[in-house]
């Protein structure tokens, strides 16, 4: 007896003489990586176990879904890395390595050719295209005089902002990466850390991002490199307003000078 | 802050630094921070940041100034007819706002309209204002409803998460300034709060800086906390602080993962029909059914809205009774 030849429709074909296209099949898409497969599960919230169930059903190793074995081995190896340690101390659960965590999430965008380049307009309102690298001081110091890098300098741009809420009530601090499309949903911004807490005065704040200050305003002096050139980090505050004025040491709005972007006063000034 | 007819000096971060008593260099210096240097920042700045990239928190702006246009309606009424009228026309407005518009206030953000609703409101804005005729005079009801046209166009160009073109960053500008200057005109009682300052100046400023203020929202950031509750088994522990430690965790994985995978995978396709244009399609409000509730669930939307109701009243009252204002 013959052996059955492995593409029955192709074998089907020349019995009956019918001409088959030798083009070339179409190449199968990319399987995922095990980590990403990890990083997807748990953004799902979907058990090893309901995946290995699908994997099963649906004969999912054929396409490069993970056995329960990888996935945990590759589980606990991306635990140790620094962009996912996590620390707990009095305050919250926090991101160990903010630096680490914010340039996988760059790399990535950048290889999944979804990087967005935002540019800044002039004073005329047109947009000054970037063509400069961020250079760190030698001698220290602040990079640009008004915390702020010019328009032609390539940049990334985060924002980062905290809110109390929640039942029970907790402070979330979360960064956006403004560099993609639609950067305000949830599943594109990273949550930085988690504090539970029932006030979020100025002095409850500053004792949750004790660790969180000092790697910002390490971003800010040395910037990130991505594709080869070094970029400045453009940071925008966010949140509510009592918020913004917690982060900007301001007294709120009912003081004389209620802006937290101007001087203007809350009664008129008589010239 | 009533003065709006010109644009006040800009904060600078070099006041910031002050504050903490440092120079641009970081290095200490003396005699600094006094109280004439206070500028309303009287504790130390968390973080140095330019103030021009202060975010003008569009989210807020949007829920903050759809309410007050509510309450002015109810202010407005008592005003000119007294705190009866004004308790009456708030339960009318709920029922319209709940029955005819079909939007509801949510129990958090202070108990308002939030999100889609406030553009449902918005975009009605030809329905706002029909159950004032009779109650106030003309002017003002006229007053109202280009309030409300101007708003329904602002509030697109504010919360669109995308690159305004300069034509439109333009058009923004003079509706806002026309938008601010009728109500202050129309309705004299009414402070103009930081908010309506920060929506007047800043965001246009933004807007002109930066191409947009929707891509900068808070969306994200209110989203978490839905995200913790609807998925608090999952990360269930011992304490609060344990729970906090869990979802960290699980988070800091999702981040070798992002949406960029998906996308790699599966690009998006434009969807053929994406509005639906022809007058009996079944997406449209009117030809879809209307959707049947238990009785416990009617009952509590009613109960809702008088709630609703009964709080825009007791702000507008207290709001007018405070200014001491007569008509």
């Amino acid at each position: 007896m013959g052996q059955e030849p492995a593409n029955k429709r192709l074998a089907a074909a020349r019995r009956l003489g019918v001409h088959v296209s030798m083009r070339s099949p179409q190449p199968p898409p990319p399987t995922i990586l095990v980590e990403k497969q990890v990083g997807l599960l748990a953004s799902m919230g979907l058990s090893h176990s309901k995946f290995q169930k699908l994997r099963l059903a649906f004969r999912g190793a054929v396409f490069g879904m993970a056995s329960i074995h990888a996935l945990r081995k590759s589980r606990a190896t991306l635990s140790r890395e620094p962009s996912a340690a996590v620390s707990e101390d009095d305050t919250g659960a926090h991101l160990v390595n903010l630096r680490a965590a914010l340039e996988r999430r760059l790399v990535d965008l950048c290889q999944s050719k979804v990087f967005v380049e935002r540019l800044v307009c002039d004073e005329q309102g047109r947009p000054v295209s970037q063509t400069r690298d961020f250079e760190v001081p030698p001698k220290g110091g602040p990079p640009y005089p008004d915390e702020c890098p010019p328009p032609d300098m390539r940049d990334v741009q985060f924002s980062f902002g905290l809110d109390k809420g929640g039942t029970p009530s907790s402070v979330k601090v979360v960064m956006g990466l403004l560099n993609q499309a639609h950067p305000h949903r949830l599943a594109k911004s990273m949550l930085a850390a988690v504090c539970p807490c029932e006030n979020d005065k100025h002095e409850d704040v500053e004792k949750m991002l004790r660790t969180h200050v000092p790697a910002i305003q390490d971003l800010l002096l040395n910037g990130f490199v991505l594709d080869g050139h070094r970029r400045a980090v453009r940071l925008f505050l966010t949140g509510d307003y009592p918020v913004i004025c917690i982060l900007l040491g301001h007294n709120g709005p009912n003081e004389t000078l209620p802006c937290v972007k101007c001087l203007g006063t809350k009664v008129p000034i008589k010239a | 802050m009533q003065d709006l007819s010109r644009k006040h000096p800009p904060r600078t971060s070099t006041q910031l630094l002050e504050m903490l008593g440092k120079d641009a260099f970081g290095h200490a210096i003396s005699g600094q921070g006094g109280v004439h240097k206070l500028l309303s920042i009287n504790l130390p700045p968390i973080f140095v940041v330019d103030p021009r990239q202060v975010v003008p928190i569009p989210v807020h702006l949007t829920i903050g100034i759809n309410s007050r246009m509510l309450q002015l309606a109810v202010e407005s009424v008592i005003i000119s007819r007294g705190s009866v009228d004004g308790m009456q026309f708030a339960y009318t407005l709920a029922d319209v706002l709940g029955k005819e518009l079909r939007v509801g206030p949510v129990p958090y953000h202070g108990g308002t309209f939030i999100g889609r609703h406030c553009h449902v409101i918005a975009h009605r804005s030809v329905r706002n204002g029909q159950e004032l005729m009779g109650l106030l005079p003309q002017a003002r009801v006229t007053a109202y409803k280009r309030a409300w046209a101007l708003w329904s166009v602002l509030l697109t160009t504010l919360n669109r998460a995308a690159i305004i073109p300069a034509a439109e960053q333009r058009r923004f500008a003079a509706s806002a300034t026309e938008f601010v200057v009728l109500l202050q005109r129309h309705f004299p009682w009414m402070r103009i709060s930081p908010k309506l300052q920060f929506f007047l100046h800043h965001a246009v400023d933004c807007m002109q800086r930066f191409g947009s203020i929707g891509l900068y929202g808070v969306q994200a950031i209110e989203a978490w906390h839905g995200f913790y509750r609807q998925n608090a088994p999952r990360f269930s522990a011992e304490t609060e602080l344990l729970s906090c430690g869990r979802l960290m965790r699980s988070m800091a994985l999702t981040s070798v993962a992002t949406d960029a995978v998906l996308r790699l995978r599966s690009p998006i396709r434009k969807r053929v029909s994406k509005w639906a244009k022809r007058p009996d399609d079944r997406r449209r409000q009117e030809n879809r059914p209307r959707r049947r509730y238990c009785r416990s669930t009617t009952e509590k939307a009613k109960k809702d809205r008088r709630r609703w109701a009964e709080k825009q009243f007791e702000v507008a009252l207290k709001r007018v009774s405070s200014r001491g204002w007569d008509g």
